[in-house]
């Protein structure tokens, strides 16, 4: 009996085994599985079965450029993508969700391409190409009723917008776009392109490598991120919107133009990343930005009048002062701290101020701008100071001898403790990087160790540069031994 | 203060004590909880079985928030292996179960392992044949049919 049943009881299970479990799951299980697949092994399931081959040609993402061939070419070949795409049925509701691709291609297999992603309503397309010459933007994308994400970037060696006019009623439902090397020599002035009536909904929008684009107004009311990089031949910029959070410019601006300006509405920014841009460049802000929460200056220094230079940055600085975090390049803190920098002349205070981060040489010269801005910062609680360390610092090193407190750097900080007494008494946090024990940092973190009061730790990281150890270790041991204002300031090496 | 338990009853009627914490990451749980407190939460389609898996994961997934510092009981890349041991155990039948249940329960992140498992599954198979023959698929195509699909399938790179 018991081996009936034990018998009975394997070729029991041996049937489970045989059952096709996985064909019988819903499609939305079978397109998540397949999803997780590189598009080629997905595309072997096609012929498994009649169930697969309609499950392959209705999945809602196909991205063409995941593929797991080693080495890795970039993408499918147009063609491959074009019969694909013609393989599904046009009928379907909801038919293609996003659809991605990298590849060089034709004008008239880029234009049947995204014909027939428009026909397959697609909603979020991403396009890199490789054409032969300048190619016009493909017009069948305007018309598309379905499209909320759209992604074009030519690798080389670019493509033309249409004039506003004949997108006029076109993109209704987009709400990302992003474009990528766009030539724009014969439109330079785009004034009324990105405005409401041609993106109602966008919410997103990215703009990289315009070429020849002198003057740009974008005006979306739903607008919450604008990127604007790599456009040097831009000289006027006005951005307007209530939603937007965050505009970030990076790598724009004449240089050498003195009159390239910038209007900024946005009463609700929160994030202002300004980065590798003409420091000449003027920049208005329309309202006051009392939302701002983080700040990026970054600018290029030029070898011409530093008052003009200067004076650009102080009012751009003077517009942030409601932000709670700053980030200063080294060209900024330069211009700062050159003759008719700081030194001259006063910023308001941050009084919001929590978060600073500095990028410099620090060389002798940089010392009392610092001083000046942390009298500008009477709330701050961290201090982020990044060292540059390369060939051309000629910093000096700490004498190890000198430890009484005739060092004049040192009397120099200490001089200044009664203005920044604020400052002292808010600071927690002070991480320093690239520390290397030379004088000026040293001075400093001394100066900060015997006056800030809430300090609660300072973390000193060494660059990579690998110094006398022994010597190190010394100076290390004198820095902890030191007496501190703040019982329960730590000092950590790294 | 001790822990709020409920009771789920596997389709054979077998009941499995559960603290709420752990069995409301099934959204659909959560929702029925609220909806029906105090009561016995049948799971009709469910074997205990699969049941008893599923709770075993949820327990080890569940994050903790009575207050104390540590809230999850393992960190994420302890959780990643423990999630890969797990799935790997399963004979493939009990996987699709188990599959099923994570929709059915919609508990994403068991959903998300077991999908994972079926798609490295599928990419370890060298051709089509070799997919037939691990999930018993049974192949509804004419010779004719199957050629015409190989040669579309030859997609140029």
């Amino acid at each position: 009996m018991e081996t009936r049943t034990v018998k009975r009881k394997k070729k029991k299970k041996e049937e489970l085994i045989k059952v096709d479990r996985i064909s019988n799951l819903p499609d939305s299980l079978i397109h998540q599985i397949l999803l997780l697949l590189p598009l080629q092994s997905a595309a072997i399931t096609s012929s498994l079965s009649k169930r697969w081959r309609s499950l392959f040609l209705s999945l809602p993402d196909l991205d063409f450029t995941s593929i797991n061939e080693n080495p890795k070419p970039p993408s499918f070949s147009s063609k491959s993508i074009c019969q694909l795409l013609s393989l599904r049925h046009h009928r379907d509701a909801n038919n293609l969700r996003s659809l991605r691709f990298r590849t060089p291609i034709t004008f008239s297999s880029l234009n049947s391409l995204i014909r027939l992603a428009v026909t397959h309503q697609v909603q979020d397309l991403d396009v890199e190409v490789t054409t032969k010459d300048y190619f016009n933007f493909p017009r069948w994308i305007v018309t598309s009723q379905k499209l909320r994400a759209l992604k074009l970037k030519s690798s080389y060696p670019g493509f033309r917008l249409p004039p506003s006019s004949s997108i006029s009623g076109g993109f209704q439902k987009l709400t990302s776009l992003s474009l990528s090397l766009v030539i724009l020599h014969n439109q330079p002035h785009l004034s009324d392109f990105f405005t409401d009536p041609n993106f109602p909904l966008l919410e997103k929008l990215a703009l990289e490598n315009c070429l020849g684009l002198k003057e740009l107004r974008v005006c979306c009311r739903l607008l919450q991120e604008f990127t604007l990089q790599n456009s040097l031949q831009l000289d006027s910029l006005e951005v307007s919107g209530n939603n937007l959070r965050r505009l970030k410019v990076v790598s724009c601006f004449h240089s050498y133009s003195k009159e390239s300006v910038v209007k900024i509405n946005t009463p609700n920014l929160k994030t202002f990343l300004w980065n590798s841009n003409a420091v000449t460049t003027t920049v208005h802000f329309l309202d006051k930005l009392v939302c701002l929460r983080k700040a990026f200056v970054g600018v290029l220094l030029l070898h011409q009048d530093i008052n003009f230079q200067t004076q650009c940055l102080f009012t751009l600085l003077s517009e942030l002062g409601h932000s709670y975090k700053l980030q200063l390049g080294n060209q900024s803190v330069e211009i700062l701290s050159s003759k008719k920098g700081l030194v001259k002349n006063h910023l308001l205070p941050f009084h919001n101020m929590r978060f600073l981060e500095l990028q410099t040489r620090f060389d002798r010269h940089n010392v009392q701008a610092l001083a000046c801005l942390f009298k500008s910062c009477p709330m701050l609680n961290i201090l982020l100071l990044k060292i540059i360390n390369d060939q051309t610092s000629e910093r000096r090193q700490w004498n190890k001898d000198l430890w009484d407190m005739s060092n004049s750097e040192i009397q120099y900080w200490e001089s200044q403790t009664s203005e920044m007494e604020s400052f002292l008494n808010n600071l927690e946090f002070v991480e320093i990087h690239g520390f290397l024990e030379c004088e000026n940092e040293m001075s400093l973190a001394i100066f900060l160790l015997r006056h800030g009061k809430a300090l609660i730790k300072m973390t000193l990281r060494s660059s990579f540069l690998c110094r006398d150890n022994l010597r190190r270790q010394m100076i290390r041991s004198q820095l902890m031994g030191f007496s501190k204002a703040s019982s329960k300031a730590k000092i950590s090496f790294h | 203060m001790s822990k709020k338990m409920i009771v789920l009853k596997s389709s054979e009627g077998v009941s499995f004590v559960v603290e709420e914490a752990v069995a409301r990451q099934s959204k659909i749980i959560s929702f029925l909880v609220e909806e029906f407190p105090d009561r016995e939460l049948p799971l009709t389609n469910m074997t205990s079985e699969i049941l008893r898996k599923t709770i075993e994961y949820c327990k080890k997934h569940v994050v903790e928030d009575d207050g104390g510092g540590d809230s999850s009981s393992s960190s994420s890349g302890d959780l990643k292996e423990w999630d890969v041991k797990f799935v790997a155990e399963i004979d493939q039948p009990r996987l699709m179960d188990l599959l099923m249940a994570a929709n059915y329960l919609d508990i994403p992140s068991l959903l998300d392992v077991t999908c994972q498992k079926v798609a490295d599954t599928i990419a370890a198979c060298n051709d089509e044949k070799e997919i037939r023959a691990t999930f018993n698929i049974e192949n509804d195509f004419t010779e004719e049919e199957v050629e015409a699909i190989r040669m579309e399938n030859q997609y140029p790179i």
